[in-house]
């Protein structure tokens, strides 16, 4: 057992984590209330459907918080040892690969197995009124525990590769899709282009979603040995990730010299992505008289050119389907699937690069040596958004016209299958995307630099920026869709797509403003302070509040004005 | 008659706070123009919290600081310009080649672009590394980092170096052309404040030094000031070819000597007070016959006197 002293160490990490404790009594919370509204909207429905669709929903929502376990827990475990230099220390001892891989295991599964011990009494709820059979019951518990394991483990290989926490938690979040819903949808493509006569067992074996289904009672009694192969399927694709990380995992820890080749390689990277020598001179004067940060943050001088390769790539399944479909490519859905795409990617990626650089200079220590500088905090803001200006303003402005495009095809006479209010209700959709766009950048851009600047590492910072600014006004809205039917119980059949709209638009633009107000004061008159605070010994929560206004922080040296 | 020493930096009841932990207790130090100044205390002493507050980039709880005459934070912008600050750990972009990274620093302080390419390469050969301008900060070892970090502090000609640690992880060989080279910059004229461990160094480097334990200060002046205060009696060592205690039984008889013992064939003579002349050991020896071989005064180094005014406490 000589993996113990490393879970007796991440336990005691864990321990001191208050997110261990807000997550076993978040999740039950969410479960309970979502059940709540669940039974009041649907009282006068027979108890066997209410029970039925709590449980649907519940294990649903416990299935996909278990898929995304890995990306959360254990994506960046063995990859964060490896960055801090510890995971050599342990491989010094008489540890092995598996016990490592073990011992890691163990401690980051604790949270999400609090969270789903925490949900199960919640889950098992449907089965007291009646409708949900104990031996559904019984299977959906193995399926969440299976679904738990199997992410973790994944998330645990892509760990021992990897090195950067972000390539890391995207490259698991990849493979769960992969197995979980593109190889089921490459099955059914196959299917549906007559290549097969059904939709392929195979495809669907290793999908968590697949299993989640099938333990259902009905698919389950049509099918008792397909389930039972899907969680056999999931489990050892489980233990083999785990086998290799336990493999990979020494083997991967030491920083080794890079032979000729590879030397070759990364000599050739770092031609390609900032130029020869005197590209690279040229480009440096230039930008560094328009502003010192500038130059700093943007001198990967091919990063607009990703930009637009993504938007080529959309551009380039267009004349795919264009060439496929001809005229019936032309249709809202197209356009709608188009342009949320287009949105989503934008306003990520914005999220990611807004405090990329700040984060990176704060955890390098480099922070320390630019604020001993002259360079002013208002410099500093304008170099970093002339370089999100450098890599996205063309790209940005090139789908507020494709946009455009998609509003004016709204309007046209061509969608002559929709009536007139459909139409108007089209063209406030592309309007207030086109706005969202423009909004949510400036408040991504303010609330990306002030986290940058105070979150833990440029991950979190990321992390933080989408959920305050893209995801929250989604959460807010789903909420208000949840309880507004059990508040005003009359609006049952009145169309709510305009009122859905304006709620989304003006729930976006508060956070947009909110936040990003919130933010731009904050790095304007504290972000000498914030650079600082990593010497300090952080607060909780509550003594954070308890304390607000009795600890002041000291002044920080000025000669420019907070403003300035 | 001289003129009074001007000083570069002077601290007023410096304080720092983190938390409950108090770091700096109401510093008062000053330091003259054209000093080479050691910055002496244990870890947690207090001495990074006093750099980093002279830097700018930490505020004091309390007090303040004039440096060259521009007041810590009031006029924080004008200090900037006058300092270069090395901090223990920096930041060194690796994927950056050695002139993109003084090339930005010198934007960062602002200097015009046509003179910036030769202040790049001045600092490069002050420094010794201008057959690595086009080198990877990455691929560069330690010692030649902290070169780098040495020449980005010099970049814009600073009258005042604060340096932390700037000899910490390097190899003898790179500690003395580093220590050779801030003796070169003081002879430039530069004032340079550098806290170390190595305590040798800054005892034949520095010609001033303070002492810091706890965030107070023990004490500020000359190397030699230290040494005396610590001194306990002047102390003699001395050889002679014959046996030693013939000599030991000459000096004893002496009331101007306090103590005589012996280490390792050598004779340690302990003088009754300070007004005594060492002569007057030579003189007692070669009267009473006894064959003097050597006589040497007794060093208090640096690292005695640390261990003597400290106590080790920490925070």
């Amino acid at each position: 057992m000589t993996f113990l002293p490393i879970v007796a160490r991440e336990l005691r990490i864990a321990a001191r984590r208050p997110g261990t404790y807000r997550v076993r009594s978040g999740a039950a919370l969410v479960l309970i209330l979502m059940g709540t509204w669940l039974y009041l909207t649907k009282q006068n429905a027979p108890t066997q459907d209410i029970a039925m669709g709590l449980f649907c929903m519940s294990t649903g929502i416990v299935v996909l918080y278990c898929l995304l376990s890995g990306v959360q827990f254990t994506a960046d475990c063995l990859s964060e040892e490896k960055r801090e230099g510890t995971l050599g220390l342990l491989f010094l001892t008489d540890l092995k690969g598996y016990d490592v891989v073990l011992g890691k295991l163990v401690a980051t599964s604790l949270n999400g197995f609090y969270a789903v011990l925490a949900v199960v009494p919640v889950m098992a709820l449907p089965l007291l009124l009646g409708g949900v059979e104990p031996g559904e019951f019984g299977r959906m518990a193995v399926v969440v525990v299976n679904t738990l394991f199997f992410s973790l483990a994944l998330g645990m290989c892509v760990s021992a590769l990897s090195r950067s926490p972000r390539k890391a938690m995207a490259m698991t979040f990849f493979l769960i899709l992969l197995l979980t819903a593109i190889l089921p949808a490459c099955g059914a493509w196959l299917a549906a282009m007559g290549k097969t006569q059904q939709l392929g067992r195979a495809w669907l074996m290793p999908s968590a979603g697949f299993s989640y289904y099938q333990a259902f009672d009905t698919p389950y009694k049509l099918g008792e040995a397909e389930f039972w192969w899907s969680v056999a399927v999931i489990h050892g694709l489980g233990w083999i990730a785990l086998v290799l990380a336990a493999v990979i995992v020494p083997r991967s820890w030491q920083d080794r010299p890079a032979g000729a080749q590879r030397l070759r390689w990364r000599e050739r990277w770092h031609w390609w992505s900032f130029g020869n020598p005197a590209e690279r001179i040229e480009f440096r004067r230039r930008m560094l008289d328009r502003g010192a940060y500038f130059w700093l943050a943007a001198r990967a001088r091919l990063g607009p050119a990703y930009v637009w390769a993504v938007l080529g790539l959309v551009g380039c399944g267009w004349v795919w389907g264009i060439a496929k479909a001809r005229r019936d490519w032309f249709e809202e859905g197209t356009y709608v699937f188009t342009g949320l795409l287009l949105n989503l990617v934008l306003k990520v990626w914005f999220a990611l690069e807004a405090g990329k650089q700040l984060a990176e200079d704060r955890r390098q220590g480099a922070l320390e040596l630019l604020l001993s500088t002259p360079l002013t905090v208002r410099e500093i803001l304008r170099g970093q958004r002339l370089a999100l200006e450098r890599q996205f303003l063309g790209p940005v402005l090139a789908v507020l016209m494709v946009f455009f495009l998609f509003l004016t095809a709204s309007s046209s006479d061509a969608m002559s299958q929709q009536n007139p209010e459909d139409r108007t209700l089209w063209m406030l959709f592309w309007a207030a995307l086109m706005l969202m766009l423009v909004a949510d950048l400036a408040g991504l851009y303010w609330v990306g630099m002030w986290e940058g600047l105070a979150a833990k590492n440029p991950t979190r910072a990321a992390a933080t920026n989408v959920g305050r600014i893209l995801v929250l006004p989604w959460v807010v809205l789903g909420v208000v869709a949840l309880v507004a039917p059990l508040m005003w119980p009359h609006l049952e059949g009145v169309p709510v797509a305009k009122y859905l709209l304006g709620l989304w638009f003006g729930l976006g633009l508060a956070a947009d403003v909110g936040f990003g107000a919130w933010a731009r004061q904050k790095l304007l008159a504290e972000f000498r302070l914030a650079a600082t605070r990593r010497y300090e010994p952080l607060l909780g929560f509550w003594k954070r509040v308890l304390s607000r206004g009795e600890r002041a922080s000291p002044a920080v040296p000025q000669g420019e004005a907070p403003h300035s | 008659m001289n003129a009074p020493p001007i000083p570069a930096v002077q601290t007023f009841g410096l304080t720092r706070l983190y938390g409950s932990i108090t770091a700096l207790d109401k510093l008062d130090l000053t330091v003259n123009k054209g000093d080479l100044f050691g910055f002496i205390g244990s870890n947690g002493a207090g001495k990074t919290t006093t750099l980093r507050i002279l830097a700018t980039f930490l505020a004091p709880s309390a007090g303040t600081a004039q440096i060259l005459g521009h007041d810590l934070l009031r006029e924080a912008d004008a200090v900037r310009h006058v300092i270069g600050y090395m901090p223990d750990f920096f930041g060194v972009y690796k994927d950056m080649e050695v002139t993109e990274y003084l090339d930005f620093f010198g934007a960062c302080y602002k200097i015009p672009t046509a003179q910036r390419e030769k202040t790049v390469n001045d600092v490069l050969e002050l420094v010794g590394l201008t057959e690595k301008k086009g080198a990877l900060i990455g691929a560069l070892s330690r010692g030649m980092q902290q070169r780098l970090g040495l020449a980005r502090v010099l970049i814009h000609d600073p009258q005042l170096l604060l340096l932390d640690e700037p000899a910490s992880g390097l190899d003898p060989r790179a500690r003395i052309e580093m220590m050779a080279i801030l003796q070169e910059l003081q002879r430039l004229g530069k004032t340079i404040i550098i806290s170390s461990h190595i305590l040798s160094e800054l005892q034949t480097l520095c010609n001033r030094v303070a002492i810091i334990e706890k965030g107070r200060l023990i004490y500020s002046g000359p190397v030699q000031g230290v040494r005396d205060q610590v001194s306990q009696g002047q102390v003699v060592w001395v050889r002679v070819s014959t046996e030693p205690t013939q000599a030991i039984e000459l000096l004893k008889a002496r009331k101007e000597i306090a103590e005589v013992t012996t280490t390792d064939g050598e004779i340690k003579v302990t003088l009754a007070g300070p007004e005594i002349e060492h002569s007057i050991v030579a003189d007692i020896l070669v009267r009473g016959g006894a064959k003097l071989i050597e006589l040497r005064e007794d060093e208090v180094g640096l690292e005695e006197v640390f261990m003597r005014v400290t106590r080790g406490e920490t925070q």
